[in-house]
């Protein structure tokens, strides 16, 4: 359920960020962060 | 607090119960691969679809190749859904032509329905087109939920199993979770919500001409007033129906509109109130049947469904309660604005008990729709929503995650036992051992981790984390404090005033989303993956029962006191510091 107030649609140029550079960031943010939950599972295997 | 009120909740439990059985006997059956009389028609589709995509249904995984590919699924997907948000405006199905969603949007977007939160940062009518709500946010409310099932009865078999080294086939699970749970009670479903006003087309947005137009005066960022005269109104459609139905069922809860369903088109009448309210506990209530049936002590199963319905039932009074006092300052107000209670924020459609019904049960789970605004609830009422929250939605739970959520306190509460009586620790004949206590408090401590570190920096952050809150003191704590609290536990409720679309709160809550469903969802599968190595041991007279009254009080204690131990100082300062201060004659 969405909070009351809200920006709709690609607002970014308000922010001045370039919406490449955070697409860049973000997907490479998100390959990060599935290695670290495969690094997780050998984490907690070796915790046996 | 009215007598109509408690028949109506009462009335609601009771017809959760009699659905536990034929539901979880069903799915007991579909994941144990017995025959069902959906088979004729679905076995060709689940053959069809594992040709299609290489997946051999005879091979067992071990708990890392499970996990290996329920993260590489949601992985993938996740990723696919970032890059429609990001395309759309390219894209058909989008007569609105509504612009591409921004990048740090569409990530937290990707992420919380990837993740079963259904968190929206935004207001879906003018973000997503058709496509996107279709294709990927109705899918993931699908797919998510389906991934929640495949993990429980991964769980469950390991249980189950002796000296075994398999949970079962990932892909396998998640495609019986799809094709024969969810679908074929999401088409009945979606009819029926259809046959009770809900839109289900592919239409633009209607306009109205108002019969008396109103004159709007709004300030702008430069301060500056404008008068505008408005004359129309639009009325958002689209295909209503087929996610409203999955959002309860898969308790996604991502609303197909913004005001979720407290909107007339998604939940039109008390009838369609009352259905999406036992859709919602459904699944999570027949899963604990089910885990009764598989791992052969049915009165487990039921043991476990009592401590649920007792929590649920304490959540319920509290919160009703809170709601029927009402704002003492309002109630003793010359005019008496609230006789019948706290209606701020509420439909009159529904009511207070139907409000409060709603809150608890959608809190319970992960479902996170709502039907009135929990912002709006009394300090105490707004608390429950939130502390059933920080329990770990375990009182029935989303699909699935409930039922391993409250697992890991099952193995908590026999280690304590075990502790209290000088013997290693049993459950259901497996030997709880070191390993498997520190995957359950590894599950157990990073949502705590999650929630109470990004909060704690939001609120010392004037710059970013304080600058879009609409309210100070407790109640603004409480306000930041709830949006944490609904990602880690991927509720996806918002407790509003807190305007969470901006750069700092999309990403820190897509990363407490994604933290708080696979970095608990991996100790759970080891604990899985281990179990099912265990020999049985025989019950003897030191084993303490688990399917006995004490076992469920110990059951509800330990999850209390877990939950007490780790949040009652944030909750001190938020809403029972707000509740003290609202007696006290200040409001915020």
């Amino acid at each position: 359920m969405p909070p009351v107030l809200n920006r709709c649609g690609s607002g970014l140029a308000t922010r001045g960020v370039e919406e490449t550079m955070l697409d860049t960031i973000l997907f490479i943010s998100t390959v990060i962060f599935f290695v670290a939950s495969v690094l997780y599972v050998k984490f907690c295997d070796g915790l046996r | 607090m009215t007598n109509n009120g408690w028949f109506q909740i009462i009335f609601f439990l009771l017809v959760v119960l009699a659905l536990t059985k034929p539901l979880g006997g069903f799915m007991t059956r579909v994941f144990n691969r017995e025959k069902t009389f959906l088979d004729p028609l679905l076995r060709p589709i689940e053959k069809l679809l594992y040709r299609l995509t290489g997946v051999d249904e005879t091979t067992e995984m071990g708990w890392k190749e499970y996990a290996g590919a329920m993260l590489m699924f949601s992985g993938v997907t996740l990723a696919l859904t970032y890059l429609v948000e990001r395309v759309q405006n390219y894209l058909p199905l989008n007569p609105q032509h509504l612009p591409a969603v921004a990048p740090d949007l569409a990530f937290n977007t990707a992420a919380s329905f990837t993740t079963n939160t259904n968190w929206q940062a935004y207001v879906p009518e003018a973000t997503m087109s058709y496509l996107t709500q279709m294709a990927t946010l109705a899918y993931h409310n699908f797919i998510s939920a389906g991934v929640g099932i495949a993990l429980a009865i991964a769980i469950v078999r390991g249980i189950a199993r002796r000296e075994k080294d398999t949970i079962g086939n990932f892909w396998v699970d998640m495609t019986r979770a799809v094709l024969w749970v969810l679908l074929p009670l999401c088409i009945v479903g979606a009819l029926f919500f259809v046959s009770q006003g809900v839109p289900q087309n592919f239409k633009p947005y209607a306009t109205a001409q108002l019969l008396d137009p109103q004159t709007v005066q709004t300030t702008g960022s430069d301060g500056k007033t404008t008068t505008q005269v408005v004359k129309e109104q639009t009325i958002a459609l689209g295909p209503t129906a087929s996610q409203e139905v999955i959002k309860e069922l898969g308790t996604n809860g991502g609303g197909f509109f913004n005001a979720n369903s407290a909107h007339p088109f998604e939940n039109p009448n008390p009838l369609t109130n009352f259905i999406e309210l036992i859709m919602i506990f459904a699944i999570g209530s027949a899963l604990t049947y089910t885990l009764g049936q598989m791992t052969g002590s049915p009165r487990h199963g039921w043991a476990v469904w009592c401590a649920m319905a007792i929590l649920f039932l304490v959540g319920i009074t509290a919160a009703y309660s809170a709601e029927a006092s009402g704002n003492p300052l309002v109630q003793t107000s010359a005019n008496h604005v609230q006789p019948a209670g706290n209606m701020e924020g509420k439909e009159v459609r529904f009511g207070i008990a139907n409000s409060a019904l709603w809150a608890v049960v959608t809190t319970d789970t992960s479902c996170g729709a709502v039907n009135s605004m929990h912002d709006s609830f009394t300090p105490l009422g707004g608390m429950i929503p939130l502390i059933n929250m920080l329990l770990g939605e375990v009182v029935f739970g989303g699909v699935g995650s409930g039922l391993y959520g409250i697992i890991v306190f099952i193995i908590l509460s026999v280690f304590i036992a075990g502790l209290m009586v000088g013997r290693t620790p049993e459950y259901l004949g497996k030997k709880i051992e070191a390993f498997d206590v520190k995957m359950a408090m590894l599950t157990v401590l990073i949502y705590p981790l999650l929630v109470l570190s990004f909060t704690a920096i939001s609120v010392v952050a004037p710059k970013f984390g304080l600058s879009s809150l609409a309210n100070a003191g407790p109640h603004g704590l409480s306000e930041i404090f709830y949006a944490y609290a609904e990602a880690g536990a991927n509720n996806g409720s918002a407790f509003a005033g807190l305007n969470a679309n901006t750069l700092w709160y999309n990403t820190t809550i897509a990363t407490t989303m994604l933290f708080g469903r696979f970095f608990m969802v991996i100790p759970v599968l080891a604990i899985a993956g281990s179990l099912a190595r265990k020999k049985h041991t025989p019950e003897s007279v030191g084993t303490f029962p688990v399917t006995t009254p004490l076992f469920t009080g110990l059951l509800i204690s330990v999850v209390l006191i877990v939950g007490a131990l780790t949040f009652f100082p944030a909750l001190s300062l938020g809403p029972i510091l707000e509740h003290l201060l609202m007696h006290a004659g200040k409001t915020f």
